[in-house]
């Protein structure tokens, strides 16, 4: 009985006539198969979130080693890829909260000063968009841009030029869900540094897929 | 005809009065960009639907803001999925393997 059972799940589930439930996977759990099942899935999940190779297999790494430690805690309830993930994403945010205590804060990184030709301009409207500097028409339209493989690559260089503490915050929010007094109180900023941070990545991510992208031709 | 002529000048002069009277692009983007973020205080709402209607590059700035927010969330979707964005290297992998049968 127990043979044709096994039989009958390692010809796949294709052949199953019946409706009756899939086994849960609470038994299926096979730490020496989840570097093949999931370190690929894992490793893009930390790379797209710490945008850098070694620090992404580092945190793959330690994710699995704590996975393994708490194998009991286990509950079968999730699957397996939603349960490495969730220990994932705690050990991307202590990666993160590392990598910015290494660097210290640069007022830099709050200074909005790069923006100021932005809004210069030669009449009374002071302070308003330059006439030739200002968000443009699209050329190009976000609903295809988001269908190309291309485009997800510039807006990656566009993350890339952003100054590391900045883009950690942007991608925190943006990716993670934190929420700001989360961010704030894990990377030491103030509310009021949060928000100029969060505003100086959009400024530039804005304007760096507008160059780059949807004022090219195609 | 002249009529339309008369609302549009009508129309031009208000959104000049509000560009003048009301706080500047520079201020208006940095409430926008919270807008994306956080619900917006009463005061913050009625400054920036104001500044929206005198301004169209401001309009701009909010429509492909909140698109960059998007194809962010996109691009989390498709990278955890997509081959193209990379893997482990093969080193890695065989380190994490014989880090994890050491640990277990």
């Amino acid at each position: 009985m127990i043979r044709q059972q096994t039989a009958r799940l390692a010809a796949g589930e294709t052949d199953r006539m019946d409706n009756t439930p899939i086994p849960t996977v609470e038994w299926n759990i096979d730490p020496a198969a989840w570097v093949d099942d999931h370190g690929d899935y894992l490793f893009r999940y930390a790379l797209v979130r710490l945008r850098d190779d070694v620090r992404a297999e580092d945190v793959v790494q330690e994710t699995l080693l704590a996975a393994l430690q708490h194998l009991s805690s286990y509950s079968g309830r999730a699957t397996e890829r939603t349960w490495l993930t969730a220990i994932l994403k705690h050990k991307i945010v202590d990666q993160i909260r590392k990598s910015c205590k290494e660097v210290p804060f640069e007022p830099s990184d709050t200074d909005l000063s790069e923006f100021d030709p932005l809004f210069e301009r030669p009449d009374e409207f002071k302070g308003h968009w330059s006439d030739t500097l200002s968000p443009r028409i699209w050329n190009r339209s976000p609903e295809d841009a988001v269908q190309q493989d291309e485009f997800f690559g510039v807006l990656q260089r566009c993350m890339g030029k952003l100054p590391e503490r900045v883009a950690h915050v942007f991608t925190l929010r943006e990716m993670n869900e934190l929420d700001t007094e989360e961010i704030c109180s894990l990377l030491e900023l103030s509310t009021s540094n949060f928000w100029v941070m969060m505003h100086r990545a959009r400024m530039s991510l804005r304007r760096c897929i507008e160059i780059n992208w949807f004022m090219k031709a195609k | 005809m002249s009529e339309l002529t008369i609302y549009q000048r009508i129309t031009k002069f208000f959104r000049r009065t509000i560009l003048r009277t009301f706080p500047s692009c520079k201020e208006i983007v940095h409430v926008i960009s919270a807008s994306l973020d956080r619900p917006l205080t009463l005061r913050e709402r009625f400054l920036m639907k104001l500044h929206l209607f005198a301004c169209k590059p401001c309009v701009r700035y909010l429509d492909q803001s909140a698109f960059v927010s998007q194809a962010i969330k996109i691009m989390d979707e498709r990278e955890k999925l997509d081959l193209f964005a990379g893997s482990l290297s093969d080193s890695a992998r065989s380190r994490i393997k014989s880090a994890l049968a050491t640990a277990s």
